[in-house]
């Protein structure tokens, strides 16, 4: 019996990085060193002890949209070219004056006119026909490739192609923020043998541990933290847990600046926005995950991808604005999904599971244009879904060795084919504006299939193999350098849907009500319509202290009227 | 506000409050714990049912089903409004068929991936088609003959007029997919209940039983709670889910879900009743510990201890105990049985030093009442 459902399930997170090794001995070191200080201010002490080094002057950061359930690519890059698209899609499909024109015969969707300006500026690439061979058209299993990216065919790696890289730098086991995510759990592209995300919430608020100016509340907040300053005897979970207190305790005093300030109410506004203050606070962080969706529309699928569509636009607009100038030519942005939809409508107005799907990848450096051959909306497979052009770990290598400056054959298995992508290395001034695109595409990817022939190791192999774990040790998370494996080994994760911290109840009817209101017709309002539930959440928050307990009952109440009047 | 969903999201948050609240009085504790878990894994969500009605009904199929015949509970499920709209098999009418429900009864509810080619999925897909709600009333389940794919299909291997429920009957009680499932089921209820991962030996007992009583689940469950190794390697193995910590919270301090909104922190927990995150349903263990869900649980048990401390005021006769006693005292009302000796110690430590000051006596008991929420020893199932 092949169990990798759950496998493949498994690999997809772990918990938030269990904290910094600089280890409690290091630590204890440094404090034994001054005594006195210690005793005045412990969470300083901590604070320096665990400072990660500033983005470097030529650092490239990297930030990742996770589209999650399957985005249709060819609803965000209309072939309005090719007659196929409008007998495939019928209503579902966006008519050529709608559109907006990038190149001939393409257009992006009608909701996405800040992106467009963008492309129009030169600073956006649209990476066409990006999938992998053979497909796979489970969400789960797919997003378990996505993340992994390993192309070293037969012998497989359980970690994540980010993971893998933050390995490599010096400071990966020891620091929490390398990287971080935004929500409840770390998704396996995170997850190396050494390094791990640290996830952090879409609003602290009052949170606890923020507040130390109360002696017995700051007293409290380090009873928490010494759990973990030695094995708690109740096992490698125990441990973990006793780890994310005191990491939560420390990371709420270094991330606490990140958090001052509105958000912006979409769900993925708040994410790109609160990852543009944590570059801006030069903390270190070198990637930074969100993740949105459904995008698994199978039924009813205009309104609803219009929808997010909207929240893309916005969410990267208010990204760049957020983001401080000092910053933007070492920045950039990337968007995924485990798969795009089905070229022929269902009968549902909506879309099954397909293959191959387009992504942006957007920011100053970037050389804006079209990559990647469109696939044929004629020469379909058996499934009747696309034929990919560009192996997605083309775009990881390129991102990997002219971004972040790594080696991506050794990221990836493989020595993939790189994408002309970026105009320089991160940190080089731009150059006045760039030229605008022209309709003909850059240097189109190699093609994929032919570049692994014979006596390759297909990157594509057959089925996504399971490697064996080192850790089958009740999934316990072991305590060395194989504690990232043994973890994700045991640990599921959300992917489809919701890989995010789930947004409130609340609000996730709100979205839901304004997606249904929102027609291709009226995308404005669809915009406008956007929820103000968002704001709502900041009342959970609040802190509950004597009468606050009073005041959470009451904000419970106003919440609904808000709800009710909107 | 003329948008009726409102209502609706009332109603389910009325509805997560009195699933928390039974789940913390009923006498039947294990009903609830298997609706729980039948809520996970055979997944709908009020995110696109967007209709409590339903969602209580469905909930209603795992209290009332969830002990009984796996086929009964899956053919009633399936076929319940809740899932037919959740994934899709609303719309699938003959001439294009929706492949969501069909790929997921086979993936997530019995089979595992791997276990059917992507033709059975399209013949499973044209085999449910029909199967719909009433179109004047999508609460209601209705077959609509003409909308149903009453041609030959390949499925599994055998060519047959297949009709939706003979597509659950089938891989549920014919070899080699009633193994199969037996085995994915079993798994599951196992890592849910004792640990993850159980060895070969363990799952081959499992899932001998199970299939030898025709996948009735008091069997696999009793089978389960009789074996050794549910008793020697359960100590320290889960970690409790969000659901589990409210309930366990809430019934150390003797107050509601009712009284207290637990939802409002459980988003951020990561998880909230009645909106899995996918049709996956929830996972477990690490999938729980992050940063984030710490605040989230951190200040849901700071808000727990000052609404009780306006009421009850638990454990405020700690603060005229010795510190052992006092901590001995808040294990005890915590129902940590064999805490940590560490933790104690630190404990201990934390609450002679807070005793040392001059500040407000009532932080000793009201602060290792917060405290005692967040020990790894109370967070761990």
């Amino acid at each position: 019996v092949i169990d990798d459902e759950l496998d493949s399930l498994r690999r997809l997170s772990v918990p938030a990085r269990p904290l910094p090794g600089v280890s409690r001995r290091r630590f204890l070191q440094a404090a034994g060193a001054g005594v006195g200080g210690l005793a005045l201010a412990p969470a300083l002490s901590r604070l320096q002890a665990f400072a990660a080094p500033p983005i470097g002057p030529t650092d490239g950061v990297l930030v990742l949209i996770n589209m999650t359930g399957g985005n249709d690519g060819l609803n965000t890059l209309c072939p309005v070219g090719d007659s196929r698209y409008f007998s495939l899609r019928g209503p579902l499909a966006f008519q050529g004056n709608q559109v907006l024109p990038v190149g001939t015969g393409f257009g992006l969707n009608p909701a996405l006119p800040k992106l467009k300006a963008r492309y129009d500026q030169g600073k956006v690439a649209v990476v066409r026909g990006v999938g992998y061979n053979p497909p796979d058209l489970s969400h789960f299993t797919s997003m378990a490739i996505w993340m992994n990216g390993w192309g070293g065919g037969a012998q497989s790696v359980a970690t994540g192609w980010l993971g893998r890289w933050l390995d490599g730098l010096p400071n990966a086991a020891s620091e929490a923020l390398l990287a971080v995510t935004i929500g409840s759990s770390v998704p396996l592209h995170l997850i190396g043998a050494q390094a791990r995300a640290s996830g952090l919430p879409e609003s602290l608020g009052n949170a606890f541990g923020l507040d130390r100016s109360d002696p017995a509340d700051a007293r409290m907040f380090d009873a928490l933290s010494s759990f973990a300053s030695s094995a708690t005897g109740l096992g490698t979970w125990g441990d973990a847990i006793a780890k994310a207190d005191r990491d939560t305790m420390d990371l709420s005093q270094r991330i606490q600046p990140a958090y001052q300030g509105t958000l912006p109410d979409s769900d993925l506004g708040r994410q790109l926005v609160l990852c543009a203050r944590l570059v801006n606070a030069n903390l270190g962080i070198r990637v930074l995950n969100t993740s949105y969706g459904n995008f698994d529309n199978h039924a009813d699928e205009k309104p609803t991808h219009t929808q997010q569509m909207v929240e893309l636009d916005d969410a990267i607009d208010a990204f760049s604005a957020a983001l401080s100038p000092s910053y933007r030519n070492r920045v950039t942005l990337m968007t995924f999904s485990e798969f795009g939809r089905r070229p022929e409508a269902n009968v549902s107005a909506g879309t099954d599971h397909g293959t191959a799907s387009c992504l942006f990848v957007v920011g100053d450096r970037v050389r804006g244009g079209l990559y990647g051959g469109q696939p044929s909306l004629t020469d379909l497979d058996r499934n009747g879904n696309l034929k990919y052009t560009v192996d997605f770990r083309n775009v990881y290598a390129t991102v990997l060795e002219k971004w972040l400056n790594a080696d991506a054959t050794q990221v990836l298995g493989y020595n993939f084919p790189k994408l002309d992508m970026f105009t320089g290395a991160p940190g080089d001034p731009v150059a006045g504006p760039a030229p605008p695109p022209s309709g003909t595409p850059p240097p189109p990817a190699p093609p994929s299939p032919s570049a692994y022939a014979a006596g390759q190791p297909s990157p594509g192999s057959p089925r996504y193999v399971s490697p064996p774990l080192p850790n089958k040790d009740r999934d316990g998370i072991a305590p060395a350098a194989v504690a990232a494996v043994g973890a994700a080994s045991m640990n599921p994760a959300p992917v489809v849907g919701a890989v995010r911290n789930p947004i409130s109840a609340r609000q996730r009817l709100a979205n839901a009500a304004a997606r249904r209101r929102a027609t291709p017709a009226s995308i404005d309002a669809a915009r406008r319509a956007k929820t103000t539930a968002g704001r709502t959440k900041q009342t959970k928050h609040k802190h509950a202290k004597h009468v606050g307990a009073l005041h959470r009952h009451r904000g419970t109440k106003i919440a609904k009227r808000i709800g009710r009047s909107r | 506000m003329s948008d009726a969903n409102v209502g609706d999201w009332e109603k389910v948050f009325d509805l997560q409050k009195w699933w928390l609240d039974r789940m913390r009085t009923s006498p039947a504790a294990l009903q609830e714990k298997l609706a729980l878990f039948w809520h996970g894994h055979l997944v709908s969500s009020q995110e696109k049912v967007n209709s409590a009605q339903l969602m209580y009904e469905q909930n209603h199929l795992f209290r009332t089903l969830g002990a009984g015949s796996f086929e009964s509970l899956v053919q009633a499920v399936v076929f319940h409004p809740a899932m037919l709209i959740y994934l899709d098999n609303d719309p699938n009418v003959v001439g294009s068929p929706n492949e969501n429900l069909a790929r997921e009864l086979m993936e997530l509810f019995t089979l595992g991936v791997n276990q059917y080619s992507q033709d059975d999925v399209v013949a499973a897909a044209r085999a449910l088609t029909g199967h719909n709600t009433l179109d004047a009333d999508r609460t209601q389940y209705h077959f609509y003959a003409n909308r149903h794919d009453g041609g030959s299909k390949l499925f599994m291997g055998v060519t047959q007029n297949w009709d939706g429920p003979d597509i659950v009957h089938h891989i549920l009680t014919v070899e080699p997919h009633r193994s199969t499932a037996a085995r994915f089921i079993a798994k599951k209820l196992w890592s849910f209940f004792a640990y993850p991962n159980p060895d070969a030996t363990v799952l081959d007992a499992l899932t001998t039983a199970f299939v030898a009583s025709n996948l009735d689940i008091t069997t696999l469950l009793r089978t389960i709670f009789l074996r050794p190794e549910f008793y020697a390697g359960s100590r320290g193995a889960l970690v409790r889910s969000p659901v589990e910590y409210v309930v366990a919270g809430l019934k150390a301090y003797g107050l509601s879900a009712d009284a207290t909104n637990p939802p409002w922190f459980m988003d951020t927990m990561g998880q909230q009743l009645f909106y899995p995150p996918n049709v996956a349903g929830w996972k477990q263990n690490a999938y729980w510990i992050s940063t984030t869900a710490t605040w989230a649980r951190a200040d849901f048990a700071r808000y727990l201890t000052w609404v009780q401390h306006e009421t009850a005021d638990l454990l405020s006769e700690i603060d005229t105990m010795t510190v052992a006693g006092a901590v001995q005292t808040a294990f005890d009302r915590f129902m940590v049985e064999t805490p940590s000796a560490a933790d104690r110690a630190k404990l201990e430590s934390w609450l002679t030093a807070q005793r040392a000051t001059r500040e407000w006596t009532a932080w000793g008991h009201l602060n290792l009442s917060t405290l005692m929420m967040l020990t790894p020893d109370f967070q761990l199932a």
